[in-house]
């Protein structure tokens, strides 16, 4: 059970600016606080996407021997 | 009185051609026609970046020189054109409408510029783009965002907005677009323009500022299918200098253009479009029509079934993103405050996608190319969407928003699509449809465009008017 005293969303969204700011910052990127977000729905359409992507079973192509 | 320089939208290749051999127009004349008509009308529409009144005004001095010495080079010399401003043209500016570029000239001919001036084509000028080919419609950026001529309020849709405007407007009939997902084809539907994007590697982008190498695209935007041909015959070739261009040889895509589709299977994938949010009824009684059309036309239509048409979005968006990012890496740590409010956003995100990620939608992008394949194995075209509801209007807003278009479908898969007007709504803004074919079968999706555009009755539809000025009156009709 939860203790922080946050809603489930709350901690979405702080879950997903984290993981945004966590990018920006191992890029060096200094995103201006006031349009952080737009980042931020912009950040979360991307990660809808990307579960698609994830989810979407493709088999992986077959990869070159690398075993030597 | 009006200017008659500047009253009279741009001519057709064919009856451009037919005028400047016959001798009834020069190549001279026809540039100040669009030269005028330009600096009447193009502040209520923002099409054009740069206009390049002396270089196009040589070039048509060439075109001229070459006809009196009884050289042709084709349908396309001596006709004026316009180029979206991410492309290179020697000697002129390529900003890609963004601060970081304003005072990047371009050295050397990008590939389809160089195809188009060995053509005789005449380079009027630069058309406006959404920054980067990505971050737009926006009110931050260098230049204005192109307005739409059908209705002024409204985005003529992009990035290639100054390319399908520019047509809608009648300041020329050809323009030179490019597509990551969807860029010809969106603005060419809502414009009423034909675009074109072909198979991938038929054009060269050599000289194009990149957004996503696996996806990019460069294509016509014109007024009529027959000039979509005979700008793509000239544009697409085999280019060394591009790592994806194919070697096959290039038709002459304006043979058999008139063929029509009397056999020929159109698979129509109505899980795509036919259960949308964002269809209108308008849209969807559009499709309906072009489907009859074809039928009237000799085809058989029966319904195919592709993959989700999420993953196609999906597979399209993190690809562009990541590829993008990648691009943009270091300008995005340096400048950011240079660039857009919407395009930094857009690349900026791509930090966030990790190696596993983009080869997965690499995987899917494959997966996705063979199911388009088979089904183009058991139909020789598909017909489907693209506007699915007419274009949003302009507003200064950022926040991130969904366009009614069905476009990146196909540049996820790299099959040949056109955008082909078929009418208007009740509010007179176009209505499109798609079509799409195998690879390197461009001919037949402009037979069936062309086959489109005669049963429509499109090609005598007159141009959007635009006001006049000089008459100090809200509309006035142009023909």
């Amino acid at each position: 059970m939860k203790t922080t005293g946050t809603s489930p969303t709350q901690d979405d969204d702080a879950l997903l600016r984290a993981e945004l700011l966590a990018a920006f910052a191992r890029e060096g990127i200094a995103y201006p606080p006031d349009r952080l977000e737009e980042a931020v729905a912009e950040y979360l359409q991307l990660k809808r996407l990307l579960a698609v992507v994830a989810t979407a079973g493709v088999p992986p192509e077959p990869q070159a021997d690398t075993s030597r | 009185m009006t200017d008659p320089m500047r009253a009279s939208p741009a001519p057709s290749v064919a009856d451009a051609a037919r005028a400047l051999r016959s001798g009834e127009v020069t190549s001279v004349d026809l540039t100040h026609a669009t030269l005028a008509r330009i600096a009447a009308f193009d502040d209520q529409v923002h099409a054009f970046v740069q206009v390049d009144r002396e270089g196009a005004l040589l070039q048509a001095e060439a075109a001229d020189d070459l006809f009196r010495r009884g050289i042709d080079r084709g349908p396309l010399q001596g006709v004026p054109y316009a180029l979206k401003d991410i492309c290179d043209a020697a000697g002129l500016p390529t900003t890609c409408q963004s601060r970081l570029r304003l005072d990047h000239v371009a050295e050397r001919d990008s590939a389809v510029v160089s195809r188009l001036r060995d053509a005789g084509a005449v380079l009027v000028g630069k058309l406006s783009t959404f920054e980067f080919a990505l971050g737009g419609p926006s009110f931050d950026l260098p230049f204005p965002p192109t307005r739409n001529p059908w209705d002024l309020s409204r985005t003529a849709g992009g990035s290639s907005s100054g390319s399908g405007a520019a047509v809608a407007a009648g300041f020329v009939a050809l323009t030179v677009g490019t597509c990551t997902t969807g860029s010809i084809r969106g603005p060419a539907a809502w414009c009423g323009a034909v675009g074109l994007k072909p198979t991938f590697g038929r054009v060269s982008r050599r000289g194009i500022f990149p957004l996503a190498p696996s996806l990019d695209h460069c294509g016509p935007i014109t007024r009529t299918v027959h000039d979509c041909a005979a700008m793509l015959s000239a544009m697409a070739g085999h280019d060394p200098e591009d790592p994806a261009s194919l070697e096959e040889p290039v038709p002459d895509y304006m043979v058999g253009l008139e063929d029509g589709v009397a056999g020929r299977r159109v698979g129509v994938p109505e899980a795509f479009f036919a259960t949308s949010p964002l269809l209108t009824d308008a849209a969807r009684s559009g499709i309906e029509q072009a489907i009859a059309w074809l039928h009237q036309g000799g085809a058989v239509i029966e319904t195919v079934d592709l993959p989700d048409y999420g993953l196609f979005v999906a597979c399209g968006r993190v690809l562009m993103t990541a590829e993008a990012f990648a691009i943009h890496r270091t300008d995005l740590r340096e400048r950011l405050a240079d660039y857009g409010s919407i395009t930094a956003r857009r690349f900026a995100v791509g930090a966030a996608i990790g190696a596993a990620d983009y080869i997965a939608a690499l995987d899917l992008q494959k997966a996705l190319s063979r199911a388009v394949d088979q089904a183009l194995q058991r139909v020789d075209v598909l017909l489907t969407a693209i506007s699915l509801a007419p274009a949003p209007l302009l507003s200064t807003a950022t926040t991130p928003v969904v366009w009614p278009l069905q476009a990146s479908t196909f540049n996820v898969s790299g099959h040949p699509a056109i955008s082909v007007p078929i009418g208007l709504d009740a509010t007179r803004f176009p209505l499109a449809v798609q079509i799409v074919g195998r690879r390197l079968d461009e001919a037949t999706i402009l037979r069936a465009a062309r086959t489109l555009e005669r049963l429509s009755g499109w090609a005598a539809e007159p141009l959007p008017p635009l006001a006049d000025p000089a008459r100090k009156t809200t509309a006035c009709s142009l023909r």
